[in-house]
């Protein structure tokens, strides 16, 4: 059992102080960094909450997160203020490994064992694997270890306990990508931002990078606005930019993933689709307007 | 990498961390808003300074916990003593407290600035001139004890008891007080109840000898509210958060708010009801319950008193349960929705919703109502009185989600010495005309010293401000001028108030973080106790300084009233010839005053279960652990207490009446929880009540008469108001028939949610949010009257009028205008808080009173950069002052509900004006005095009150006898 292992790996999501500090030593993961990375890193780019990257909306909350407490309920447990935090449900998944582990009764264990298993299943191996290879494309190197320590120990556990039949819910409910040719310019860039949909994490540091390859301002504000005001900048460069980085998830979702097959198929699929709409989208937009913006990087 | 290994060593360092008593993993701040000090770290807690950013300056803390002294939820605070100045920096949250669990309102922080306000008072005063005139001189602390001392020693030995009145606002403690007048032998407590929440207590108490509800919110499936509770209500910190945890869990929310209240806008259900109509709506919710056989019959069987209203009411049928449950269907028949609607002016099909909504509660149905309808309304302590009947029903009494009676979820340790019973009885506060009065009848002082029922020599107002917070306060002015009526008026606060202004001394007394006081509160299923302390003074001491007086560590000369009771006492006696020595002598030290420590460190040494316990385990004394964490608890999940048998070793020569109730001549159990019940008579043989037999056992039961839950009131039914013996519906004083056709009602008992009555004007963070109180007034009515929001309007009650500005809103129903009192704050001259303290002249011609606004809040140079930023000028408008007294002739309470006429303002008139004549107050007065049954002609038993009912300082049992020809002093 790895209970405790998860707890602690969790609880380095939370700001880095002195305690937290003790338990990075204790994993051997090295000095914290300071509070402005931290907050770079988990606050500005990759938030750790799960309704992120499963929900439909790319947003905190929403049906995403209810379906992470209904977890809790279905246990007749109050749900926690914030059951999709990383940390919460790191903590959480460590508590039924403990109650499994601490069931007496033969049926009782069984049951937290299901429980267990289906929490890893259905709430975290879904996003994680896509999500920590985000962080250590981002992150600073204590937490690229912490994300590389956590994926080997959710690999761990996956193997450990066994695959699991059926589809997660959350993947199985996603809706795919939006086309703005038969939904709206917001649906659009809402179905860009949301993983789970687009099948890509595009961070607020992503867009920055978009913004200064094409040569475009971007402006202050949330990510849909940024990627909005790109759009209407030099929407087929931007678009371009865009499936090149489609692309680049298609790719990456294709290493061979013997645990989760099924998941990362799951992922790279969306990609794909979303790079082929892509694709579609900068070509008839390119010949609507005769080419893009004067002086753009992909028309130069 | 062995993933293993790296588990089992993360393991074993929790758990050596987890052994020493400290925290492992820090809290996750994003949920908390800010994370707690681990409490290993209180004595040397390192943050940086805001105010020196962008530079980082570390900042060394001693976290010092007490109990915020605002509202009385009693919430727990963490003083950050700065360890370099020994001064507070910051107030926030204490995570170890069972009820606020470290979550404040506004209030709570904004103690800070109560405590550095520029206009505080820092030294004892004493008039120079005329009482009201504003001249003061400063004096010393043993000056004004000796005068103090002189004049009540002598007031007790000429068997003057009666002239000597402590008149209190807000207790903030439980006990202390109460004891030291006992000590005294004094019958001289007075407390705000009666213009605060007499009227909900009488609904409760008949029911079930208790006089509070405590629900537990966070269980509940339905939470029912006839009051704006989570964010102005009693405890509504506390409470809140449990609100929440239970919409959390799906439970549905019902409020009754005329307004649409913050409450209001987070209800599944909001019945904005015709105000006084609640009972009707509840009944009606009740009548669906009986009519369709969803109430529990079990627990109706088993814990009313249905036999005895049988027997009472209805001898010609057999007292069998089959036969109540038909007389219940005929009882509240009549209460159709249809009937109901009629009266709240709500659709019917929204009754029988929520009524379904409560159905389908069971016993998680939690309720609430205390001030709100209970208080504005003549007969409103039959809305409580219905409300519990939801509970009853549903047998959501003592239940996971349902209601409990307060009793049950306090803690009262008892203290070192419990003193005697006064020997005298008070007819200035407890008159012959109300026996059944929920306390004393506080706001007719002015009335009875008037009219000759007896006078005073010395009258404490301890944070009490009636001149400002009860109605007819220019009545009180008259009586307080008078010298008479009154011989001397000490005011004891921390702050200049309306009512100081008429006092002979001004006695500054602590804030929050400057006194001791033990408090408990029913804010959940559970048992807690609040310790607030001087933080300066546990700052010093724990590094290791010795106080003697918490006169050393306040601010100037302010005191702490523990202390000054303890010396006032001693002085009163110095040689123990009245026999009050005994009660204030040291155990420890014989010849000695108690001092405070030992007054507490006996409490918690002897009277609080389990904190010996902790506290060893800490290595600490118990007053050493209570100082460090500020809170304790008792007791979680207490459950059904009237379900619990009653042992055999407890029932010697038990004697039965055939009803049930059984009665033992050994003594009760011994308690250390002296928190007030009901105290039911004992049998003709002089037996107590121990229990009641349900079903063949002898159980606990509930502190009535009959040891069950009294649907039917012998009591009510006995003293004179048999028509009220069971729950009903009393048409209020503003029903819309006894209107006149031009009249609305105002609606003025609401709070402001980060303002506290008379005690948070002195807040600056909390007078920049709220600092004025407009009219509410519906679209409908403002365009009837022809104002619009801005505009100045006149609002005529009976005794006089004021001026104020409209709030054109669709947030209240039409037909009703509202306006909060937590405004209106005066001054004369310059004594007084400047930033929410309107200067005025006070004019008077014989008996008609008025009030000239002459000068606004507005900027100010002072120790405080921030009283030069002032950018408001009004304060609101006193309209307390414009009501008459409305004594409810059963409860006592004051009916605050107002008919009115709203005008647009006249030409000549001002904002803020107030014109009242004292002569008309009187007539008032009379008029509702003339509605009550007196104990002279009502009283079954001889005695001025039913003696089981809960009293503060009960007198002896002699007292309670009838005078034998009645007289008025």
């Amino acid at each position: 059992m790895t209970g405790e292992l998860f707890r602690a790996l969790g609880s380095l999501v939370e700001p880095p102080t002195s305690a937290a500090q003790r338990v990075a030593n204790l994993l051997d993961l090295g000095p914290l960094p300071g509070e402005e990375e931290y907050t770079e890193l988990f606050l500005f780019q990759l938030t750790p909450y799960a309704s992120v990257y499963l929900g439909p909306e790319g947003m905190l909350g929403g049906g995403a997160r209810d379906l992470i407490a209904g977890f809790w309920r279905a246990l007749e447990l109050k749900p926690p203020a914030e059951p999709d935090h990383l940390a919460v449900m790191l903590a959480f998944y460590a508590r039924l490994a403990e109650d499994e582990a601490g069931s007496e009764e033969l049926r009782a264990r069984g049951a937290m064992h299901r429980a267990r298993k289906a929490f890893l299943w259905e709430h975290l191996l879904p996003w994680l694997p896509v999500y920590l290879s985000k962080v250590m494309d981002l992150a600073p190197p204590f937490y690229r270890r912490w994300a590389r320590l956590l994926e080997a120990a959710l690999r761990e556990e996956g193997s450990a306990l066994g695959a699991q039949e059926r589809f997660p819910l959350h993947l199985r409910e996603a809706p795919g990508i939006a086309d703005p040719r038969n939904d709206s310019p917001e649906e659009f860039v809402g179905a860009l931002l949301s993983p789970v949909r687009s099948g890509m994490i595009l961070a607020r540091s992503d867009l920055g990078r978009a913004g200064r390859a094409l040569g475009l301002g971007t402006r202050v504000g949330e990510r849909r606005f940024v990627l909005k005001g790109l759009l209407e900048q030099n929407p087929v460069g931007t678009l371009e930019w865009l499936r090149r980085e489609a692309a680049g998830w298609v790719r990456r979702h294709a290493r061979p993933d013997p645990l989760a097959p099924g998941i990362a198929d799951f992922w790279q699929g969306r990609a794909q689709a979303t790079a082929i709409l892509l694709a579609d989208l900068a070509e008839s937009v390119a010949l609507e307007t005769g080419g893009g913006a004067p002086g753009s990087a992909e028309t130069g | 990498m062995d993933l293993e290994k790296l588990n089992e060593r993360v393991s074993a360092a929790r758990a050596e961390t987890e052994a020493r008593g400290e925290t492992f993993y820090p809290g996750a701040s994003r949920i908390h808003l800010a994370s707690y000090p681990p409490k290993e770290r209180w004595d040397d807690w390192v943050e940086l300074d805001s105010k020196a950013w962008p530079k980082r300056v570390e900042r060394r803390y001693l976290l010092i916990p007490t109990t915020c002294f605002n509202c009385e939820s009693a919430c727990g605070l963490l003083a950050y003593v700065d360890r370099e100045s020994l001064q507070i920096r910051k107030f926030e949250g204490n995570p170890e407290h069972p009820a606020s669990r470290g979550r404040n309102c506004a209030k709570g922080p904004a103690t800070l600035n109560q405590v550095t306000d520029p206009d505080r008072i820092l030294h004892p005063l004493k008039r120079a001139g005329g009482r009201g005139e504003g001249k003061w001189v400063r004096v010393g602390w043993d000056e004004a004890l000796d005068e103090l001392a002189a004049r009540i020693s002598a007031a007790i030995r000429e068997g003057r008891q009666r002239e000597i009145m402590y008149h209190v606002g807000r207790p903030g403690e439980d006990g202390f007080t109460e004891r030291t007048l006992a000590a005294w032998g004094v019958d001289g407590h007075n407390s705000h109840t009666n213009v605060c929440s007499a009227s909900a207590r009488a609904g409760y108490q008949l029911w079930c000898g208790m006089d509070r509800p405590s629900p537990d919110h966070a269980n509940a499936d339905v939470i029912l509210l006839v009051s704006s509770h989570l964010e102005t209500g009693h405890y509504f910190n506390p409470h809140a958060q449990r609100i929440i945890e239970g919409k959390e869990r799906g439970a549905k929310l019902v409020v009754f708010d005329t307004r649409l209240s913050n409450t209001a806008t987070h209800a599944d259900f909001w019945l904005p009801s015709v105000p006084g109509s609640e009972a009707a709506v509840l009944l009606s919710i009740a009548n669906h319950l009986i009519r369709n056989d969803l109430y529990d019959r079990e627990f109706v069987r088993r814990w009313w008193n249905w036999q005895e209203y049988l027997e009472a009411e209805r001898p010609d049928i057999d007292a069998t349960f089959e036969n109540f449950e038909r007389e219940l269907k005929s009882i509240y028949e009549g209460y159709t929705f249809e009937f109901a609607a009629e009266e709240c002016g709500l659709e019917a099909e929204t009754l029988a919703e929520v009524a379904a909504t409560v159905a389908a509660a069971g016993t998680r149905l939690s309720t609430y109502t205390w001030r709100s309808a209970t208080s504005g309304n003549e007969g409103g302590w039959q809305v409580a009185r219905t409300l519990f009947l939801l509970n009853a029903l549903l047998g959501a009494v003592g239940t996971e989600g349902g209601l409990y009676p307060n009793a049950w979820n306090k803690f009262v340790p008892k203290p070192i010495r419990l003193p005697r019973h006064p020997e005298h009885w008070n007819e200035l506060t407890w008159p012959l005309e109300y026996p059944l009065s929920m306390y004393e009848l506080s706001f007719l002082l002015p009335h009875h010293l008037k009219e000759g029922r007896g006078k005073l020599d010395v009258y404490f107002t301890r944070v009490y401000n009636p001149v400002w917070t009860n109605p007819d306060g220019f009545s009180w002015i008259e009586a307080l001028t008078n010298e008479e009526q009154v011989g001397l008026h000490v005011a004891l606060t921390p702050t200049w108030n309306e009512t100081a202004y008429f006092a002979d001394y001004i006695l500054p007394m602590g804030l929050g973080s400057e006194r001791h006081d033990l408090h408990s509160y029913e804010t959940h299923d559970g048992q807690w106790v609040g310790f607030r302390q001087p933080v300066l003074r546990a700052a010093r001491e724990r590094l290791g300084e010795s106080v003697g007086d918490t006169r050393q560590t306040n601010p100037g000369e302010v005191w702490e009233e523990n202390e000054f009771w303890l010396e006032l006492s001693w002085r009163i006696d110095p040689d123990g010839s009245l026999g009050i020595r005994e009660f204030v002598e040291s155990r420890q030290n014989p010849g000695q005053r108690l001092t405070v420590d030992e007054y507490y460190a006996y409490i918690f040494d002897n009277s609080v279960p389990g904190l010996p316990a902790a506290a060893a385990a800490e290595e600490l004394t118990p007053l050493q652990y209570m100082r460090r964490y500020g809170a304790f608890e008792v007791a979680k999940k207490i459950g059904r207490r009237h379900e619990s048998e009653v042992g055999a070793e407890e029932l010697e020569d038990p004697a039965e009446d055939p009803r049930g109730r059984v009665y033992t001549r050994a003594p009760a159990p011994p308690s250390l929880n002296v928190v007030p019940t009901g105290a039911p008579d004992p049998d003709p043989e002089g037996r107590r009540p121990a229990g009641v037999r349900v079903d063949g056992k002898v159980l606990r039961g509930f502190p009535t008469p009959s040891g069950r839950l009294e649907f039917y009131s012998s009591t009510a039914a006995s003293w004179g108001w048999p028509e009220y013996a069971l729950p009903t519906y009393i048409r209020s004083h503003v029903h819309p028939d006894a209107l006149a056709e031009d009249q609305m009602v105002l609606i003025s008992t609401f709070r402001l949610p980060v303002q506290i009555h008379t005690r948070s004007a002195n807040s600056k963070w909390l007078d920049e949010i709220a600092h004025t109180n407009p009219l509410w007034i519906h679209p409908e009515d403002a365009e009837g009257v022809g104002v619009g929001t801005g505009d100045l309007v006149r609002v005529e009650t009976e005794i006089g009028h004021f001026v104020l500005k409209a709030w054109v809103t669709e947030g209240i129903r039409p037909g009703v205008v509202a306006c909060s009192h937590h405004m209106g704050r005066w001054k004369l001259a310059d004594h007084g808080q400047r930033q929410l303290m309107a200067t005025v002249a006070l004019g008077r011609e014989a008996d008609r009173w008025s009030i000239d606004l002459e000068e606004g809040a507005g900027p100010y140079d002072s120790e405080d950069p921030d009283t030069g930023r002032i950018w408001w000028t009004e304060v609101g408008v006193h309209q307390n002052l414009t009501f008459p007294v409305h004594p409810d002739p059963v409860s006592g309470m004051h009916c605050w509900h107002q008919a009115v006429r709203v005008r647009q303002a006249e030409p000549a008139d001002r904002y803020g004006d107030i014109h009242v004549d004292t002569e008309e107050s009187r007539r008032v007065f009379k008029a509702w005095l003339a509605k009550t049954r007196p104990a002279t002609e009502h009283s079954p038993d001889g005695n001025r009150r039913p003696h089981w009912l809960i009293r503060p300082v009960k007198p002896t049992k002699e007292a309670y006898r009838l005078p034998v020809s009645p007289t008025s002093g």
